[in-house]
């Protein structure tokens, strides 16, 4: 430290200590945008977030969305990946989406609509199914503003009570009813949300 | 690592036999090329000067080799990474062949390597820091009393740390040729 003070002391004798008013090469970072493709949206979809950082000096704005943090503000209502995309939660209404990176941030509000319940239908509507049969069920949703979507690809799928047999439930629905006789529990559910319905198999 | 050894101690023998401590001080000027890589946009290049002192202290014989080592500080006159570019001190290790042509100097050439550190005042971070290589040619003029006039230019060539700019960085080299001109004491 004691040169260093020697230094400092001589090369202000030598060099001065006046500042530079040129604008630098460099480009620094200004701050960060976030915005939503979509400010509402129901809960058993999702919400892609964007992130756009701004520079200094004349650098091109960049797309940042893969390098930043984000969180959200009741991961009741929803919850954000690392690559900012939203999924809904259990509840609905607002919440707020923050994108930082140090001290730089920004956020965005969506409005989450909630699942409140939802119905099981089956092919045909035919509960009692021969051997090795293959099927195709459906999982409607309703959400809180009384709007119904198809929620089958967003529901888990559980096969209860199927003892020895080989019969199979996709999580996208599709049943396969095995090579044993007897009957099979299908639920879906999504957090507190649940649907079921018992089919027969026959020979 | 006995081939290091070897030569090592080949060359403390070599700078050993009229080798002496010596300390310095003098000052650098030049002009510095920068190029500074932004992302997303064409490079952009600069002229910057550097003006500094050096403090230096080093062991060997003025007539043949010797070892040393820099501290520098100083000042460019223009900003390169912030609004705000500030203090740049820096740390040199040189080896020096000198040479005796009976003609009242000794010229020289060196080598060296150094690393550095710019204050700036960047959102992210406030130093940026560099690594250099260099080589370069000057003379000793013996004064006496144990003093000599030291006149030498080397050529550096340097590559700044990287700064962050989120999703990408922005790389920054320079070149320079370095003037000095300095008074060195030997005890």
């Amino acid at each position: 430290m004691y040169s260093r003070g020697i230094l400092i002391a001589a090369a202000w004798l030598l060099v001065g200590c006046g500042e530079n008013s040129n604008t630098p090469l460099a480009g620094d970072i200004a701050s960060i945008a976030v915005e939503a493709n979509a400010t509402t949206f129901y809960a058993t979809r999702n919400v892609q977030m964007n992130a756009v950082a701004s520079y200094t000096n004349g650098v091109p704005d960049s797309n940042v969305t893969d390098y930043i943090d984000w969180s959200e503000s009741n991961s009741s209502i929803a919850t954000v990946d690392i690559n900012g995309l939203v999924a809904g939660g259990s509840e609905g209404g607002d919440v707020e989406i923050t994108g930082s990176y140090n001290q730089f941030f920004d956020s965005a509000v969506i409005h989450v609509h909630a699942l409140t319940s939802v119905t099981l239908s089956i092919e045909n509507n035919e509960t009692n199914l021969s051997q090795e049969q293959t099927l195709q069920l459906q999982a409607l949703g309703t959400f809180d503003d009384n709007t119904t979507l198809d929620v089958t690809e967003s529901m888990t799928w559980i096969l209860g009570n199927a003892g020895e047999s080989n019969a199979t439930l996709e999580q996208n629905g599709t049943l396969y009813t095995g090579d044993a006789n007897g009957t099979l529990d299908i639920n879906v559910t999504r957090y507190d949300v649940n649907a079921s319905l018992t089919v027969t198999v026959t020979p | 690592m006995k081939r290091f050894l070897v030569i090592t101690a080949l060359c403390l023998g070599v700078l050993h036999a009229d080798a002496t401590l010596h300390v310095g001080l003098g000052g650098i000027a030049g002009s510095e090329n920068f190029r500074v890589e932004n992302p997303g946009t064409s490079d952009r290049t600069t002229s910057a000067t550097l003006q500094g002192v050096q403090l230096k202290a080093g062991y060997g014989d003025i007539r043949a080799y010797a070892v040393e080592v820099d501290l520098g500080y100083g000042r460019y006159d223009k900003n390169i990474f912030s609004e705000r570019d500030t203090d740049y001190i820096y740390f040199d290790i040189s080896l020096i062949k000198a040479f005796d042509f009976e003609m009242g100097f000794y010229p020289f050439f060196k080598l060296g390597f150094g690393s550095g550190e710019l204050e700036v005042r960047r959102t992210l971070t406030k130093s940026v820091s560099s690594g250099s290589f260099f080589a370069g040619l000057g003379t000793y003029l013996p004064l006496g009393l144990g003093f000599d006039l030291e006149a030498s230019v080397i050529y550096r060539a340097k590559s700044w740390e990287d700064v962050d700019m989120i999703s990408n960085q922005t790389e920054t080299a320079s070149s320079i040729f370095e003037p000095y001109i300095g008074i060195n004491y030997r005890f």
